[in-house]
């Protein structure tokens, strides 16, 4: 399994008290959104946040609501926490449109708090 | 449709001084002397003084006044050079999410020295300004910008004007509805140079010039700021128009002032103060430092970590010109790392020596940004900026200081006074900036040209 589907299926297994403690408040506009989260020239998955799972599912969506999509180096350092997804875009290496701004501005805050945070129970 | 330009376009024409509570006239006084302050310790940094040259070159002289330095230049010209200046350090301050200080102060003190207006005009236009900032910052709070680069100036700059120009409340609407036509929002690219010192400016420069345009008689959209084809529904992807007028005149958005002690983001201040801390309390060898690690709600790994991923990194692409030292204003490393070496974080702290000092940097890549949970918990629902900073020594030892909230909040306020007279004694002698100081205090008793002459050498 690569790191991206790794931490993916981490990330699903605890979703419902994951997410009580990260997506919370005006973070909570992720909820209901489908994001195509891509390795550039590799793997992909189509995952939508809902409040109570994390579905999971490999392959892109046709119709999603944002598109992330770095190279492995990159995905590295965000799933370390190391770095955010806004960083990556400063950086000029991961364009989006516009109207992909939102979703993605809540889902960079979310996974550097997934990387990083360790829950109390 | 709630008519919420047309609310609080009248509710501001119709605001007097004498409405405003006490408290909240002493919060504007803070206001003046943190960000006046601001500008005194940024004004003479390169940049500053390279915007007062450009905007000579495009501009005459008008009867408004550079802090500090003392050019004049028209309203708008000294409201962009001190706007630019109060920025350029992130020295400034922000009620409820938005960074107020930096566009309404300008925008007040120019255009009230244009008008001539006295000190009670000043003040009530400044306490306007903060409620047009805070509301508007907070009914697009749930959209993709946070903190400085909410995009929402060119509303509370062109009421600013209005009511120091002496619009009523029809004047009011025709202004910001010319000033939110074109509207702006931050690319974050630019805030890798001397363009996010403009994020302020640039609204100012327009709800002036528009200010003036409506006390002419040009024509704005009705209703601009709740439209559905309006501004805040331009610039954020969600809005909360309620948050515009709930508890207007009753809960006043200037008590949410937090002022910066430090020249940092926001988000990074309580990071600072923690190790500032523990550096008096265990007198540290920054030398002996192992490792650095700050726990911090996500806001902060968000903005502290921006430009991380840059290549080549932020400090090659500093000496390669293509960066200034703006990003390290919204990094926690860097910072961090300046503090403990200097025990101190001024402006002084992004000069290029300090930039390019080696151990600095080689200390700051051994900060590593952690979320805590508690404290993030604490930022999203208490709007707390908290910190927890852990050093591990070389020779094993563990220090641990936890700042549950920032030093310059309504809760734990800091000196503004003293860094009014740190910036201001620049420009003039100790009992000069005294003086300054004692005419905030005072202001209602005076005008603003008066106090603009005072505050530059």
């Amino acid at each position: 399994m690569s790191d991206l589907e790794t931490f993916l299926r981490r990330v699903e297994a605890d979703w419902p008290q994951i997410a009580a403690a990260t997506v919370t408040n005006r973070l909570t506009l992720l909820y209901g959104c489908l994001v195509n989260m891509k390795v550039a020239g590799g793997e992909s998955f189509a995952v939508t946040f809902l409040q109570d799972r994390l579905i999971v599912t490999p392959g892109a969506d046709l119709r999603p609501n944002a598109v992330v999509e770095m190279s492995q180096a990159d995905w590295q350092d965000v799933l370390s926490g190391r770095a955010g997804i806004m960083s990556v875009i400063v950086a000029g290496r991961c364009p989006y449109p516009k109207h992909h701004r939102m979703p993605i501005a809540k889902l960079s805050l979310v996974l550097q708090t997934l990387a990083t945070m360790e829950l109390s129970s | 449709m709630t008519d919420y330009t047309r609310q609080l376009s009248e509710w501001a024409a119709g605001l007097r001084y004498e409405d405003i509570p006490d408290d909240c006239i002493a919060m504007a006084k803070e206001q003046l002397h943190n960000v006046l302050g601001a500008i005194f310790l940024s004004t003479e940094a390169e940049s500053a003084r390279n915007l007062i040259a450009a905007v000579q070159d495009y501009e005459a002289a008008g009867p408004c006044t550079v802090i500090g330095t003392g050019e004049k230049m028209t309203p708008v010209g000294a409201a962009v050079v001190n706007s630019f200046a109060a920025q350029l350090f992130e020295y400034e301050d922000w009620v409820l999410a938005s960074h107020a200080g930096a566009s309404v102060l300008p925008t007040a003190l120019a255009v009230g020295e244009a008008a001539g207006s006295d000190g009670r005009a000043v003040l009530t236009a400044i306490v306007i300004g903060n409620e047009l900032a805070g509301r508007t910052g907070r009914a697009i709070l749930r959209g993709a910008y946070l903190g400085n680069s909410l995009p929402n100036h060119q509303v509370d700059t062109s009421f600013i004007a209005s009511k120091l120009l002496g619009l009523d409340a029809e004047g009011f609407e025709n202004a910001v509805g010319l000033s939110c036509f074109m509207a702006m929002e931050s690319c974050p690219v630019g805030f890798l140079t001397d363009a996010k010192g403009l994020i302020n400016s640039l609204p100012a420069q327009v709800g002036i010039t528009t200010a003036y345009m409506a006390r002419r008689g040009l024509k704005g959209s009705r209703g601009t700021i709740e439209h559905p084809a309006g501004y805040l529904w331009t610039v954020s992807e969600d809005v909360d128009l309620t948050q515009l007028t709930v508890g207007l005149g009753e809960d006043w958005v200037i008590r949410s002032l937090r002022s910066k002690p430090y020249p940092i983001c926001g988000y990074n201040i309580a990071a600072i103060e923690g190790a500032l801390i523990l550096r008096r309390r265990h007198n540290i060898d920054p030398a002996q430092i192992d490792s650095v690690t700050v726990y911090a709600p996500a806001s902060t790994l968000f903005a502290g970590t921006r430009f991380h991923s840059l290549q080549p990194d932020v400090f090659t692409q500093y000496e390669q010109g293509c960066v200034t030292h703006m990003p390290l204003l919204f990094d926690v490393p860097y910072p961090v790392a300046a503090a403990l070496y200097d025990g101190t974080l001024t402006p002084d702290q992004f000069a290029h020596e300090k930039i390019m000092d080696q151990a600095i940097r080689d200390l700051a890549s051994r900060v590593t940004l952690r979320v805590d949970e508690g404290l993030n918990t604490a930022y999203y629902n208490q709007f707390k900026f908290g910190s927890r900073i852990e050093i591990t020594l070389k020779s094993g030892a563990h220090l641990v200081e936890t700042v549950e909230d920032m030093p310059g909040s309504p809760a734990n306020p800091f000196d503004v006074r003293e860094k009014f007279i740190r910036g201001a004694t620049r420009f003039m002698s100790q009992e000069r900036a005294q003086e300054a100081s004692a005419l905030i205090d005072r202001l209602e008793t005076s005008d603003v040209r008066m106090l603009m002459a005072a505050l530059c050498r």
